[in-house]
């Protein structure tokens, strides 16, 4: 159905998990959002992404795609690092990618756009049927 | 005789030499574009794309008088060939006629005389059409604004030339006695009368001469035409034939890649998202740009062009033409060490193509519709769209806005989708909602539309729609707050991604809803032509296979199966019809709706720009959400063409043509003008005139 069920993020959109590792950075997380300051969470109790909460603290802003992008790239470290039981989210602004390391400074631009597309793309699949 | 054999060979081997070395640069630039696919398959229907457009001239033939002028040049183009034979011929031996009997043969001889005849009348017609259109003196009035003026002026000279040596070529040898048609080639045996005055050795030299210039005109001809726009007489059929089947209307091409589609979750960091530089566009983009023939047709239809605006898809391919001769050296050798420019700035910024240009376009086709080579303008604006959303994140601020909407709201409006069935209150029946599978005795999926949730002018179509289809008793459901936008203003806006999202979710969702049910036996009805087109013909690309129906074509056939018995008023009204661009010119659906206006008893007065010239409203292309600050305002252009046919009503079929229209109106009122005249959807004036008949059950409000 074209239904939207479970609880989506107030950040990003998208749905929570509410099963499976608390320590997943999709998994939901109840916070108040009195001074977030955000047009489209009103002020009150709502449910987020861990991740999400931890983004909206340190007011890291962007569009909704660019949230997903974060989640997205964070889940994907996440369920990389899975096997190592270690999990780092530094980076997640540049989604993991770095001027200085690039062929040509000027492909920075590029290169983050598609990175943006491919993570928030990640992120929507991810998350479409997060129970 | 030798001399003239020598001669002639060297013209020949000249005109050659300098043609081959133009021919294979361009082969070689067109081939430095990316790959693209699905250009060779359905050889069938390129065949016949080849027939009917390059042989029958179809599409030139839709502008009555300079199409027939082009047909009869083109079709000398093909028969004089025979006469270059003979002239090749007549280089080693005098008198020369084509074997087994052909060369002497009256019906040819005619058929010579006759075309090239007819083609001198064309270049009259021709010179009469450039000097009428002069752009020197009614300016962007003129399809040919813009275009290179004295190529094509010597160009007409050129074949005023052909004609002109070729006569005086027969005659000559008519009155030496060594003409092969002894009848048929009446001009050129007239000639020969005419010129017998002159003694045998005058004539002697008047025919070779005539015969070398005759030769060297068509070698000076195809080495202009290598280097001008008259390159269409060889690119045109390639084009044609290469040409997006059955026409470059409708659907959007999904993004590709070095031919290869872009899946949006593993793209390739050097993959190439829409086009940014000229180096990016299929060898296909390129052919077309070599191909444009500089004729306007395109920019005499453009709806942005005719409201001042600066946008002319013509010029628009010119420059993109322009830019791909300046950058040819590095497309041809070192694509990789060059930075190409980019494509869309402002001339100051040593941009190409203006971003006032890039976003003006409502992707309503007419110029796709009238291009008579069959190039693909819409796709190249959408493709360098995609590039400014998708890599540069630049677009008019306003699309910001509605992007945010649709990520966040899954409409364009940004309304709530709990308000999604406020258009069925107090409708006097239930309307089924599903939730989960469609029940098997449901015929029709109704798609609603966002437009038809949220919009006030657009929900009165959505509930006449609903009161008929009930009235007939069609068994149909809606979606109710499980609809979200199809991505249709997402796609036209260049935000390819946000379409894929938002489209992936949809079909996935339909497809789950049509669980077991053929393609034939998933039907859809909706009252908004951009979800038509999306649902029924760009969600195949994402494996959404549905039957979708637009409700003027659904009604009309309930009324043609008396399922509805539409009643005249005793005086009947006189209706226009506009003609939705999505429905019309991108979905060939231009009957149905004016067969219902007629059975409603309307007198319906076309406006001069309908069915395949129809103007569009201004709302395509996702314009209805960019703010219009230049020029007169297209939906007021259209509204006065509609005032001038004096009908009370102006019909439609299309939520957003009804709001631009209804706005545009709302305007020529304020100033006193289209007192009384109203804006109604087909479906209404079908409901006003079924109630007369059953007055008992109306409930839908009429507007
Ligand atoms: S699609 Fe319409 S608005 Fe766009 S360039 Fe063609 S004619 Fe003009
Ligand atoms: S794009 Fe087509 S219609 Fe427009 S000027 Fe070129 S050939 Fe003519
Ligand atoms: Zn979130």
């Amino acid at each position: 159905m074209v239904s939207r069920l479970g609880y989506q993020c107030a950040y990003c959109g998208l749905r929570v998990r509410l099963e499976g590792d608390p320590r997943h950075p999709g998994h939901g997380v109840v916070e108040e959002l009195t001074k977030s300051g955000e047009p489209m969470t009103l002020p009150g109790l709502e449910v987020l992404h861990r991740f999400c909460a931890s983004a909206l603290r340190a007011g890291s802003g962007g569009d909704t795609m660019l949230r997903r992008a974060w989640l997205g790239w964070v889940t994907d470290r996440f369920e990389a690092s899975r096997p190592r039981r270690h999990f780092g989210i530094r980076h997640y602004s540049r989604l993991g990618l770095h001027p200085a390391r690039m062929r040509a400074p000027r492909l920075f631009r590029k290169h983050w756009q598609v990175r943006k597309m491919r993570c928030a793309a990640l992120a929507s699949h991810y998350y479409a049927n997060a129970r | 005789m030798v001399v003239r054999l020598i001669i002639g060979w060297l013209i020949t081997i000249v005109g050659l030499g300098f043609a081959g070395v133009r021919i294979r640069w361009l082969v070689r630039l067109v081939q430095s574009g990316q790959p693209t696919t699905g250009r060779t398959a359905d050889i069938g229907a390129r065949v016949w794309a080849q027939v009917t457009e390059v042989f029958g001239q179809r599409k030139l033939l839709k502008w009555s008088i300079p199409g027939l002028a082009h047909f009869f040049t083109f079709w000398a183009f093909v028969i004089l060939l025979t006469v270059y034979l003979e002239a090749y011929g007549s280089l080693f031996q005098s008198g020369f006629a084509i074997w087994w009997g052909i060369g002497s043969w009256p019906p040819l001889g005619f058929l010579q005389d006759a075309i090239a005849t007819l083609t001198f009348c064309s270049l009259i017609v021709f010179a009469v059409i450039r000097i009428r259109q002069n752009p020197a003196r009614i300016e962007r009035k003129s399809r040919f604004f813009g275009s290179h003026l004295g190529g094509a002026w010597l160009v007409l000279l050129l074949i005023f030339l052909v004609i002109l040596t070729m006569f005086l070529f027969r005659g000559s040898s008519a009155a030496l006695g060594t003409f092969p048609y002894k009848s048929g080639a009446w001009v050129s045996i007239g000639m020969g009368h005419a010129l017998s005055g002159i003694g045998t050795a005058g004539l002697e030299v008047l025919e070779t001469v005539a015969l070398l210039a005759h030769l060297a005109v068509a070698f000076g001809f195809l080495i202009l035409v290598l280097h001008s726009k008259h390159l269409h007489i060889f690119l045109a059929p390639l084009n044609v034939t290469t040409k997006r089947l059955p026409d470059a209307l409708g659907p959007l091409l999904p993004m590709e890649s070095d031919g290869k589609p872009i899946d949006f979750e593993d793209p390739g960091e050097d993959d190439t998202f829409g086009r940014g530089t000229i180096a990016d566009f299929t060898w296909k983009g390129m052919l077309d740009f070599e191909t444009c023939t500089e004729c306007g047709r395109c920019q005499s239809q453009c709806p942005a062009w005719n409201t001042g605006k600066p946008l002319s898809p013509k010029l628009l391919i010119m420059d993109l033409r322009d830019q791909l001769t300046s950058e040819a050296p590095y497309l041809l050798n070192g694509k990789e060490d060059h930075e190409f420019t980019a494509l869309v700035g402002k001339k100051e910024d040593g941009g190409v193509i203006d971003p006032d240009v890039l976003w003006a376009c409502t992707s309503c086709g007419a110029c796709v519709e009238q291009c008579p080579v069959d190039i693909e303008h819409v796709d190249h604006i959408m493709d360098m769209r995609r590039h400014q959303v998708l890599i540069e994140s630049e677009f008019p601020t306003e699309l910001g806005t509605l992007f945010k909407n649709l990520e966040n709201k899954g409409n364009p409006w940004g309304q709530n989708n709990s308000e999604r069935m406020d258009w069925a209150k107090d409708l006097g029946f239930e309307v089924p909602v599903l939730d989960g599978e469609i029940p098997e005795d449901v015929e029709y999926l109704f798609w609603i539309g966002c437009a038809g949730a949220f919009d006030d002018n657009a929900r009165k179509t959505v509930r006449a729609t609903a009161e008929l289809l009930h009235i007939a008793g069609v068994n149909f459901a809606v979606l109710g707050k499980n609809e979200t936008c199809t991505g249709d203003p997402a796609r036209r806006s260049g935000n390819e991604f946000l379409f894929q999202m938002q489209a992936q979710e949809t079909a996935e969702n339909l497809n789950a809803l049509f669980e077991g049910r053929e393609p034939v036996q998933r039907r859809i009805v909706t009252t908004c032509p951009h979800c038509l087109n999306t649902l029924g013909r760009e969600y195949p690309q994402l494996g959404g296979n549905y039957t979708v129906t637009h409700h003027t074509q659904l009604l009309n056939a309930l009324v043609r199966d008396g399922k509805l018995t539409p009643v005249a008023p005793a005086d009947a009204a006189s209706v226009t019809y506009h003609d939705p661009c999505y429905l019309g010119r991108h979905n060939k659906v231009y009957t149905p709706p004016r067969e219902l206006a007629g059975a409603t008893g309307a007198r319906l007065t076309e406006m001069p720009r309908h069915a395949d010239r129809s103007l569009c409203c201004g709302a395509g292309g996702a314009r209805m959400w960019m703010e219009e600050k230049i020029g007169k305002r297209i939906n007021v252009e259209r509204v006065d063409e509609a005032l001038a046919t004096e009908a009370s009503t102006v019909v439609t079929g299309c939520p957003f043509c009804k709001v631009m229209i209804s706005d545009g109106l709302t305007q020529r009122q304020s100033e006193d003008k289209g007192a009384g005249v109203d804006v109604r959807d087909v479906s209404q004036l079908l409901l006003e005139a079924v109630h007369r008949s059953q007055p008992a059950e109306s409930t839908a409000e009429q507007g």
